[in-house]
């Protein structure tokens, strides 16, 4: 019994004009289908560096936010008159919202974390969380008003320290287009004003232009 | 004739499609050249250019505690270079401090051109560092 292998290599293979021409394009086709394959499928999965410079598109991303928490943090810390203040003692300094002004949906508050992680572990301010307010409201009632808790290990109401400094700011863009070509602008400004006084003691921007050309073949 | 420009077409798109998926080559640390009293503080990630950028002149001074750092790199090729840059920060004992908290920072050195960068260490234990350079 013949296969069906057998009697399509008879029927065409032994043809010499087909078969020349015919196993040429289907050997290129081979090696273009495997090349492609190896590119396009299967599983591609790596881990990368989260510092590494990222340029995917001109969206606000990984490398816009530690630029900026870099560039501000470096700024703060060596003001002169900043530096006065956190000679001898730790500040103690909130973080209220960054307004995002741009058209993008951005988390603000990732940047200001980053910022004021940076800012607390360089030892110069501390910080009080106002977003873990409620809950830490909740576990003082607890400690102190459900009788399960010793009185003597309560925490005491009352005693917490107030916040000196308020860190605020704003992130805004400018977005051009033109053809095919795209230009962004993001602006992100800071700033600490000190509570008593109301005197903001210091400002600083960041600025960051992206631009992406149109590709040759225009993808 | 046909076959053989047939054949030469397919053979140019396959080494497109091949080299557009091919990742870059492997990074090789390149020895930085230039005043060996710089040149400690400079780590160059591409063996190509490590004879081609230099650390020109280097300056530091503590303020508040913090140890700020600014070095001046030079191109000493005509070329312009993309290049990434990012401090790493060491204390006392040599152990790296905040280590990855730097991020790679982009920029461009023009050929024949100097480019300053300027960092400050992220906190007090930091007593010296290093600059490392990479093509972007």
């Amino acid at each position: 019994m013949k296969s069906t292998g057998f009697l399509f290599n008879n029927k065409f293979c032994n043809n010499r004009l087909v078969s020349g021409k015919f196993m040429g394009t289907i050997v290129i086709s081979s090696v273009l289908s495997v090349s492609l394959a190896g590119c396009l499928g299967g599983s591609n999965v790596k881990y990368g560096d989260a510092t590494a410079v990222e340029t995917t598109t001109t969206d606000f991303g990984s490398t816009d936010l530690q630029q900026i928490a870099a560039k501000m943090v470096d700024s703060l810390l060596t003001f002169p008159p900043i530096v006065q203040v956190t000679n001898q003692r730790r500040p103690v300094m909130f973080v209220d919202t960054i307004k995002n002004k741009t058209s993008e949906h951005i988390d603000t508050e990732s940047v200001t974390d980053t910022i004021s992680n940076k800012v607390l572990r360089s030892g110069k301010f501390r910080f009080v969380d106002m977003t873990k307010v409620e809950a830490v409201k909740k576990q003082l009632d607890f400690q102190g008003d459900s009788g399960m808790v010793n009185e003597s290990t309560a925490v005491n109401m009352g005693r917490q320290i107030g916040a000196e400094y308020m860190m605020y700011g704003n992130l805004s863009s400018i977005v051009k287009r033109g053809g095919g070509d795209k230009d962004v602008y993001y602006k992100f400004t800071l700033k600490v004003m000190h509570l008593e006084s109301g005197i903001v003691e210091w400002s600083d921007e960041k600025e960051i232009r992206k631009t992406k050309k149109k590709s040759m073949f225009g993808f | 004739m046909k076959k053989w420009t047939t054949t030469g077409l397919l053979s140019a798109v396959l080494v497109i499609l091949i080299s557009g998926c091919a990742t870059s080559g492997m990074e090789a640390t390149g020895k930085p050249h230039g005043d060996p009293k710089y040149a400690k503080h400079l780590a160059i990630h591409n063996e190509p250019l490590a004879d081609k950028i230099i650390i020109s002149q280097m300056n530091t001074r503590v303020t508040g505690g913090l140890l700020e750092v600014s070095v001046v790199l030079e191109n000493l090729t005509s070329s312009d270079k993309q290049i990434q840059y990012r401090f790493s920060w060491y204390g006392d004992d040599n152990f790296e401090i905040e280590q990855g908290g730097e991020p790679w920072t982009p920029t461009t050195l023009n050929g024949k051109a100097t480019v300053q960068m300027k960092a400050v260490a992220p906190n007090a234990s930091v007593t010296t560092y290093k600059i490392n350079v990479r093509e972007l």
